[in-house]
C-alpha cells in the first residue's frame, strides 16, 4: 500500500507542475509592469535596473518556482482591473460555488443511486424503461440549454422561482442560501440543471454494477440459501454497487465544480466561475490561471483521494493489479 | 451491397425501431445541413441580406408573424429556420472535425504505446493522466481567452472555429488511446501478429494491415457518443462567448443571442436552435446506444 501510495503521490505531483507550469504561462501574460512602474523617460539602464530589483531578470525556472511557492502559500496576485487580491476575490466566491456543487451533489447521488438501483433490480419493468430513455435525453440536453429552459416556464411563465442572483443570510463563517426559504428557491433551479447530466450518469452506472453483481455466485447462493429478494438487495447487491459510486462521487465534485461555470453563467450565480468567465472577458490573467490552477489541483487532489479510499475499503486493490 | 444488407448488423438495425427513428432524425439534420443554401433564401452569415426592419418577428402562426420567415427572426433580422439550417452546419462541422482530431490521435499514440511498449506507453499514458486533469471545457475557456487578447480582432474570428475544434478534439483524445493502447496489447499477442512478424512484415505495415482493423469497434462506439458530446461542448463554448463568432451563428451562438430577449417572453430565438440540439444528440446517443450493443466491442 505504502509503496503504491508514494508512486501515486508522486505521480500527481508531477501533474501538478505541469498544470502550473500552463497557470504559469498565463499569469505571465499579463502586460509588463515595468512599463508602468519605470515612467516615460526611464532609459534601458533604468529599466533594466527596475527589472533586476522585482526579479524579472531571473531564469524562467526560477520564476515559475516563485510563482508555485507563492500559489502555495495562498499568494495568487493581484487582479488587473481591481487591484484586490486574486485570494481574496476567490475566497469570497467560493462558498456560492461549493454550495451548489454541494446541493447537486446530493440530488445527483440521491436520484442516481435510487433510480440506478430501480432499474438495475427490475430490469424489465415498463418504468425502467421509461427511466432509462428519460436518463438518455437527460445527458442529450446541454446544461445551460436546460437552465434557460427551467428559467423561461419557472420565472418568465409560472412566476415560481427566481431566474438569476443569490439570496443569502450572512452568518460568522460565510454566506450562506442554505439557511432561508428565499435562499432555498434561489439554489434550487441552478442545483437542479448541475445535476441533471450527472443523475443520467448516474443512473447508469449503478445499474450496471448492479446488473453485473446480480450474477454472481454470491448471490446465486443467498438465493438459494431462500433469503428474500428485497434482504438480498439490501444486504448483498448494495454494499457492493456503491463501492465504484464512491469513486466517480469524488471525481464528480471536481468535474461539476469546474462545469458549474456553466450554470452560474445562465443564472448569473456569483460564484468562482462566474468570476472566471467575467475575468476572460477583461483579459484578467491572474485570476484566470489562479482559477484554472486551482479547479486542477482540486481535480488531482480528488483523484488520489479516491483511489487511497477505494483501496483502504477494497483490498483485492491493495495487492495485486488495478 | 446486397451482403452489407444481409449481414447481421443491418439485421439488427431493422428490428430496432429506435435506431432506425433515431437514424432518420440524424439524416434529416445532416440532410439540412448539407443542402442548406438550396432550402432557405436566406443565407444568414451575409450582412446584406439581413434587414433590421425584420428584426425579433414572432413565428408565422402568431399574430405578427411573417409568411417569410416560418419561426420568426432574431434581434439582427435573421430567419431562425435559416439559422438553424447553417447553424446546424456549423456545429455538425465542429463536432466531426473534433472527433477525427481526437480519433486519429487517440488511435495513433494507442497503437505505439500498446505496440512499442516501453517509454513511449510511459509517456503517452502520463500525457493522457495529464490529459485526464484539465476539462476540455476550461482549455478551450482559456485558448479563446488568450487568443483574443494577443490577436488582432478580425484575425481572432477567423481562427476561433479552429481553436474550438483543437481544443475539443485535444480534450478527448486519451479515451481513444486508452482503450486502443489495451485492444493492441491483447492483439498483438495473437497468433496471426506473431505469424505475421515471423514473415517479416514491419510494424507499421502489422499495425495499419493486421491490427488496426480489429481494434475500430470500441473506437467506433466511443466516437459516436464523443460526437454527441462534442456537439454539445462546441454549442456551450458558443453561449458562453468563446466559441464561433456572432457574424456567423452556429446553434450555440443562436440561443446566446436569443436567451436576451427571454424575459421579454421572445422564445422563439431559444426553443428552436435548443430543440435542434436535442435532437440532433440525443438521435447520436440513441444510435451511440445501440451500436454498443450491435458491435459489443469489450469496453471497460
Amino acid at each position: 500500500m505504502s509503496h503504491k501510495f508514494v508512486a501515486r503521490l508522486v505521480q500527481s505531483v508531477v501533474v501538478l507542475l505541469a498544470t502550473g507550469l500552463v497557470a504559469f504561462a498565463i499569469f505571465s501574460l499579463a502586460p509588463d509592469p515595468v512599463d508602468n512602474l519605470a515612467g516615460e523617460y526611464a532609459t534601458i539602464e533604468d529599466r533594466a535596473a527596475l527589472r533586476a530589483t522585482l526579479g524579472y531578470d531571473r531564469p524562467f525556472i526560477v520564476q515559475y518556482g516563485e510563482y508555485i511557492i507563492k500559489f502555495v502559500q495562498g499568494d495568487l496576485g493581484k487582479s488587473l482591473r481591481t487591484n484586490e487580491l486574486v485570494a481574496d476575490l476567490i475566497a469570497e466566491r467560493a462558498p456560492a460555488t461549493l454550495e451548489l456543487v454541494f446541493v447537486s451533489t446530493v440530488i445527483t447521488l440521491g436520484l442516481g443511486v435510487w433510480l440506478g438501483i430501480f432499474t438495475g433490480v427490475n430490469r424489465r419493468s415498463k418504468r425502467t424503461q421509461l427511466i432509462l430513455s428519460t436518463s438518455l435525453l437527460g445527458v442529450s440536453i446541454p446544461t445551460f440549454l436546460m437552465g434557460l429552459l427551467g428559467i423561461y416556464y419557472f420565472s418568465v411563465q409560472f412566476g415560481w422561482l427566481p431566474a438569476s442572483g443569490r439570496k443569502v443570510v450572512e452568518t460568522s463563517l460565510w454566506d450562506s442560501s442554505l439557511i432561508s426559504l428565499d435562499g432555498w428557491r434561489s439554489i434550487i433551479m441552478p442545483a437542479l440543471t448541475l445535476s441533471l447530466f450527472n443523475v443520467g450518469l448516474f443512473i447508469r452506472l449503478v445499474r450496471a454494477d448492479v446488473l453485473e453483481i446480480r450474477t454472481m455466485d454470491y448471490i446465486k447462493f443467498a438465493r438459494a440459501r431462500g433469503f428474500s429478494e428485497q434482504r438480498i438487495n439490501h444486504h448483498h447487491v448494495l454494499p457492493n454497487a456503491v463501492m465504484p459510486v464512491i469513486t466517480v462521487a469524488a471525481l464528480n465534485i471536481g468535474v461539476m465544480i469546474a462545469f458549474s461555470l456553466i450554470t452560474e453563467a445562465v443564472f448569473q450565480w456569483p460564484g468562482m466561475g462566474l468570476m472566471f468567465l467575467q475575468a476572460i472577458g477583461f483579459s484578467d490573467f491572474p485570476i484566470m490561471s489562479a482559477y484554472f490552477f486551482l479547479v486542477a489541483t482540486i481535480f488531482v487532489v480528488l483523484n488520489l483521494l479516491a483511489d487511497t479510499l477505494l483501496s483502504i475499503v477494497d483490498p483485492r486493490l491493495r495487492r495485486g493489479e488495478s | 451491397m446486397k451482403r452489407l444488407l444481409q449481414s447481421d448488423f443491418m439485421q439488427d438495425f431493422f428490428n430496432s425501431p429506435s435506431a432506425m427513428i433515431s437514424f432518420l432524425a440524424l439524416f434529416s439534420v445532416i440532410f439540412v445541413a448539407l443542402f442548406a443554401p438550396w432550402l432557405v433564401d436566406q443565407n444568414p452569415f451575409d450582412p446584406l441580406q439581413l434587414d433590421l426592419m425584420d428584426s425579433q418577428l414572432p413565428p408565422v402562426w402568431m399574430a405578427d408573424g411573417d409568411s417569410r420567415y416560418v419561426l420568426g427572426t432574431d434581434e439582427q433580422g435573421r430567419g431562425v429556420l435559416a439559422a438553424l439550417f447553417y447553424g446546424a452546419r456549423l456545429s455538425l462541422l465542429v463536432g466531426l472535425a473534433s472527433v477525427a482530431l481526437s480519433l486519429v490521435l487517440g488511435v495513433g499514440v494507442g497503437l505505439i504505446a500498446g505496440y512499442f511498449r516501453g517509454w513511449a506507453d510511459q509517456l503517452i499514458t502520463r500525457l493522457a493522466d495529464l490529459q485526464l486533469t484539465i476539462p476540455g471545457l476550461l482549455v478551450a475557456l482559456m485558448l479563446a481567452g488568450v487568443i483574443k487578447t494577443q490577436l488582432p480582432v478580425e484575425m481572432a474570428e477567423t481562427v476561433m472555429i479552429y481553436v474550438v475544434i483543437l481544443a475539443i478534439g485535444l480534450s478527448d483524445w486519451p479515451k481513444y488511446a486508452r482503450v486502443t493502447r489495451a485492444a493492441v496489447m491483447i492483439e498483438s499477442q495473437e497468433d496471426y501478429v506473431l505469424a505475421a512478424r515471423a514473415m517479416g512484415a514491419s510494424p507499421w505495415l502489422i499495425l495499419r494491415r493486421h491490427v488496426l482493423p480489429n481494434i475500430m469497434r470500441s473506437n467506433i462506439v466511443i466516437a459516436t457518443v464523443g460526437l454527441g458530446v462534442a456537439i454539445m461542448l462546441e454549442a456551450t463554448l458558443s453561449f458562453l462567448g468563446a466559441g464561433v463568432p456572432t457574424t456567423t451563428p452556429s446553434l450555440g451562438t443562436l440561443i446566446r443571442s436569443g436567451a436576451n430577449f427571454l424575459f421579454a417572453g421572445e422564445w422563439w430565438v431559444v426553443v428552436f436552435p435548443g430543440c435542434m440540439l436535442i435532437l440532433t444528440v440525443f438521435s447520436i446517443n440513441i444510435l451511440g446506444d445501440w451500436l454498443r450493443d450491435a458491435l459489443n466491442p469489450k469496453l471497460d
